[in-house]
């Protein structure tokens, strides 16, 4: 418990945490704000036409597929500032000696990591996913559904998949991290990997294997017209991408607890 | 100390970082990499025509530039970043204390590198898609017009100008991964997204300086290319000027 205390506290005190929450917000809410504003325009201005390929439920979630930006960057910083040796007037040092000096149980420093990076992830997700559904609907106003239909259409599935794919993704960032030992490449590869440039996209359009990459597979819990042909299903897609989660913490689990800090 | 010796102790350090080097391959090998994929892409195509159209080849290169970017961006970050990590800067400014000196210093020493290496990076795109087009490849007669050229000329540009802006980033927030992630974010993720839902993204760095390589862009025509060129110079110069200004006034 002190454990999950003290890395609790040690997260919230980097200064990259701050500007990770604020990614998330601008991404996820700023996005969909934006999104839906200019959809209600139209709708208003009875301006439909360019609108017949226009999927409500995708423009809604644009915004938090791309706010997963944020538990990324604290999947990385978490393990990263581990390793980042201190200036070399405060004796060059890594903050990492000290926290195995604290808790020399290595496996259970990293799952105290783990899990309080699971928590906060997993409620950045919890309030802001269900939080822009609701100013989505505050802004369409006459235009949306009531609330009982959206829940039907949106679902708890798509809810769920979304915050599972965000912890799933800041698992996964923060397994790369603790096996490279150094932020840069990490946080390099998954932001690239979010974005238009999206290497494991290209893999998935041109390769049948590239449907389980893991965020290829983890994007069907909750994408709506994805944009690469013969995916997995919502149910297989959050498999493989859970999967590969636990099997990357395995692998960084292991590495951590045997090799020299 | 001259500026002379000052860009070359810059450019000393440049090539004595870990990074630099990785970085560079890593974006040339990035570049042959993608463009078979863009290739195989571009032929995987029903009614490919015996011969590509020259032009369509030079869009099929370029379209690594988006990829190859973020190299010229870590190059740019790295190049004032890494003074800030342990407090190199001290010993760089006890030994070149005229600020503005060590700045310019450092952005000379950056375009030596990064002209070299973005010229490097969309040559080789071109030529390995020449090569990967095989039987379907465009005469280097037709490869070389006017208009190919500029567009090439135009990518090399673009990326080292990017180059540029993640390091003015650089300065103004005095850490390597802050830079990353600002720059990063918003080059990849929030210019495209935004430019779903408003015009006014044309405006932003990453969209106006891509006109300079796009043969058809999709800002809509609020921009023409030297309008673009125009744009994203001008974030440049407000945002070198405010490094500038900070680099000189503030504490190291």
């Amino acid at each position: 418990m002190n454990t999950l205390v003290a890395e609790f506290r040690k997260l919230v005190a980097l200064p990259s945490t701050l500007v990770a929450i604020g990614i998330t917000l601008v991404c996820s809410l700023g996005i969909t704000v934006l999104n839906v504003s200019q959809i209600h325009a139209k709708l208003a201005s009875g301006n439909t036409d360019s609108m017949v390929n226009t999927n409500l439920v995708n423009t809604v979630f644009t915004g938090p597929s791309t706010g997963v930006i944020g538990v990324i960057v604290l999947g990385v910083v978490i393990v990263s500032s581990e390793y980042t040796a201190n200036t070399s007037d405060a004796g060059g040092g890594r903050q990492i000696v000290t926290s195995l000096t604290c808790v020399p149980r290595r496996g259970q420093l990293l799952a105290a990591k783990g899990f309080v990076l699971v928590v906060v992830s997993g409620a950045l997700g919890a309030v802001l996913v269900p939080v822009t559904i609701l100013v989505s609907r505050a802004i369409l106003g006459q235009y949306a559904r009531p609330l009982d239909q959206t829940i039907d259409n949106v679902g708890g599935r798509m809810v769920a998949g979304i915050v599972g794919y965000w912890i799933c993704a800041a698992l996964i960032t923060f397994s790369i991290t603790v096996l490279a030992r150094h932020g840069t490449i990490p946080l390099i590869a998954f932001i690239a990997n979010t974005s238009v440039v999206s290497i494991d996209l290209l893999l998935a359009k041109f390769t049948p294997i590239g449907k389980f990459l893991p965020d290829v597979a983890g994007s069907q819990m909750f994408s709506v017209n994805y944009p690469a042909p013969h995916m997995l299903s919502p149910a297989w897609g959050g498999t493989v991408m859970g999967l590969w989660t636990v099997g990357l913490l395995g692998v960084a689990a292991t590495v951590f607890v045997r090799r020299d800090a | 100390m001259s500026l002379g010796n000052a860009t070359l102790a810059e450019l000393s350090k440049l090539s004595t970082l870990r990074g630099v080097s990785a970085t560079l391959a890593a974006t040339v090998l990035c570049a042959v990499g993608l463009t078979a994929l863009f290739v195989a892409e571009t032929l995987h195509q029903s009614l490919v025509p015996h011969q590509l159209a020259a032009s369509a080849a030079v869009d099929t290169a370029l379209r690594v530039i988006p990829y190859c970017q973020i190299g010229l961006i870590v190059l740019g970050s790295l190049t004032t970043a890494s003074e800030y990590d342990g407090w190199q800067i001290r010993t760089s400014l006890a030994s070149v204390p005229k600020r503005a000196m060590l700045l310019t210093g450092k952005l000379i020493a950056y375009l030596t590198v990064a002209v070299p290496a973005a010229l490097t990076t969309v040559g080789t795109a071109v030529v390995a898609t020449e090569t990967a087009l095989g039987g379907h490849r465009v005469p280097v007669g037709a490869l070389c017009a006017a208009h190919n050229l500029l567009a090439m000329l135009g990518a090399a540009s673009y990326l080292v100008l990017i180059g540029l802006l993640a390091n003015a980033v650089a300065v103004l927030v005095r850490s390597f991964i802050t830079t990353l992630v600002l720059v990063l974010t918003v080059v990849l993720v929030l210019s495209p997204a935004l430019a779903a839902v408003t015009r006014l993204a044309a405006y932003l760095p990453e969209r106006a300086g891509a006109l300079l390589y796009q043969s058809n862009p999709d800002t809509d025509g609020v921009l023409t290319p030297v309008q673009g060129a125009a744009v994203l110079g001008t974030w440049i110069v407000v945002l070198l000027s405010a490094a500038a200004v900070a680099f000189i006034a503030r504490d190291a």
